[in-house]
């Protein structure tokens, strides 16, 4: 009989066990009466013999296997009736016991999200998050994203990452239909292709969208495409005015893409905008350098040989002491929550 | 009259099976069998049959059945299953082995270790 048959049937097994038991004592009682004693004292030596009968009976519970099952039982009961007599103290240990779940379901909510969940892009795992580090801190610390100029350098100087540049740039939709303030981005074209966010209608940015002078394009989201064109395939090639300024929409962004958890609605090239701030090396203005490093080399190391930091000290004559921070994956998310906890390793 | 010895811890399950192989048997039974074979000398402590009778159901090595006594009355027959006797055999093999190897050494000659 298995084990779960075995505590279905308890009733049934109980009333087994009591009957094998009396016959026991009946035969034996039998056969002393034979044996010529009175049956009162014949009753007597039978149950001696056998020892007392409940102590008989909880052995052989106990060896039936189910008895933790059974005692479970019969505990879960008697603690609910014990909590139902004492309703304060009850109420008291569910909150204590409510509170305790909830803190601990928050704890692991941010570690998942911070530390465990993989950004969601391509093999995430070869996506690192590029900062500057300055020599004098300020209350912010002296880690920064970089300057434009130092970007250009590094990029130009660091041939086994694959690396790209970002920064917010909210401003107002005006057209089609009535203004509305959404999120924006200026991005290098090389964004997508570092992410590995593929474009599903229209084409991502090209290198020669992403310069002064070039003819403004954008790319709008998977939303804005459905509020604003109704999801028409036609927007491809529409216009639209972002901050004033009229692009071209060249593509629709996948649904559901966030970058640093935001939901941009529109995309525009990092190359179009001319304001000083783009040759200013001394000013940190919001940049973000992502960069992918490709397989096969040095694991979770980019920088190797003529890449190494020191041969990128030269193209920067004007840079302070500029070091870069390679920081993995997740520390992405961690700004997010605007820790700089993120153990890092430096590339001096 | 001889004293009674005590069944040496893990016998009774022996004792049970080897009692049950020789035919469906209740627990009253066993215990009058083991009293007669062993002609006295064993205690067979009633109170520990059942346990270890149940124990050894729940393990397969005994198969259980109800069934009426000459007397007419139902009682739980135990039979051994197969798993039961090949349990039995290992047993018993090694009870012999164990009980040779103790009275070797209880047959040295005092003086003659040298």
């Amino acid at each position: 009989m298995s084990w779960w048959k075995r505590l279905v049937f308890r009733g049934r097994m109980e009333a087994q066990l009591d009957k094998e038991l009396r016959f026991h004592i009946d035969q034996h009682v039998a056969d002393l009466v034979a044996r010529g004693h009175l049956p009162d004292d014949a009753q007597r030596l039978a149950r001696l013999a056998l020892g007392g009968p409940e102590q008989v009976k909880e052995d052989c519970r106990d060896a039936r296997g189910t008895r933790w099952l059974e005692d479970l039982w019969r505990d879960t009961r008697y603690a609910l009736r014990t909590l139902r007599q004492r309703p304060a103290f009850a109420a008291v240990a569910l909150l204590t016991l409510a509170l305790g779940t909830g803190a601990a379901t928050v704890m692991f909510t941010v570690i998942h999200g911070v530390l465990l969940k993989p950004l969601p892009y391509h093999d995430p795992g070869r996506l690192l998050l590029l900062q500057e580090r300055t020599e004098q801190a300020t209350q912010w610390g002296n880690l920064w994203g970089f300057t434009y100029p130092n970007y250009v350098d590094v990029k130009r100087a660091v041939r086994s990452l694959a690396m790209a540049v970002w920064r917010y740039d909210g401003g107002a939709v005006s057209k089609p239909g009535a203004a509305e303030y959404v999120d924006g981005a200026q991005v290098s074209s090389e964004l997508f292709s570092v992410l590995g966010v593929k474009i599903p209608q229209g084409r991502a940015f090209l290198p020669d969208d992403d310069r002064p002078g070039a003819a403004p394009v954008a790319i709008i989201s998977h939303g804005l495409w459905q509020r604003r064109f109704a999801a028409n395939p036609e927007a491809i090639g529409a216009q639209i005015v972002f901050d004033g300024q009229t692009y071209t929409v060249v593509g629709i962004a996948p649904a559901g893409l966030r970058i640093s958890d935001l939901e941009f609605d529109v995309f525009v090239p990092l190359g179009l905008e001319t304001s000083p701030v783009m040759q200013n090396r001394e000013a940190h203005a919001g940049f973000r350098v992502w960069a992918r490093h490709w397989p096969g080399r040095v694991r979770n190391w980019p920088w190797s040989g003529a890449n190494s930091p020191r041969s990128i000290q030269n193209p920067m004559p004007a840079a302070r002491s500029l070091q870069i921070l390679c920081a993995p994956k997740w520390a992405m998310w961690a700004r997010r929550y605007g820790c700089c906890w993120a153990r890092s390793r430096w590339c001096s | 009259m001889a004293s009674k010895s005590e069944l040496p811890q893990g016998t009774l399950d022996l004792l049970i099976l080897k009692v049950a192989a020789l035919g469906p048997i209740h627990g009253y039974a066993i215990a009058q069998r083991l009293q007669q074979v062993s002609r006295d000398v064993v205690q067979v402590p009633q109170g520990s049959l059942y346990p270890a009778l149940h124990r050894l159901e729940n393990r397969g090595l005994l198969a259980a059945d109800w069934k009426e006594t000459e007397t007419g009355r139902e009682a739980k027959f135990y039979r051994l299953t197969r798993k039961g006797r090949a349990q039995l055999d290992n047993e018993a093999a090694s009870w012999q082995r164990l009980t040779e190897a103790v009275s070797l050494i209880l047959r040295l000659s005092e003086g003659g270790a040298q």
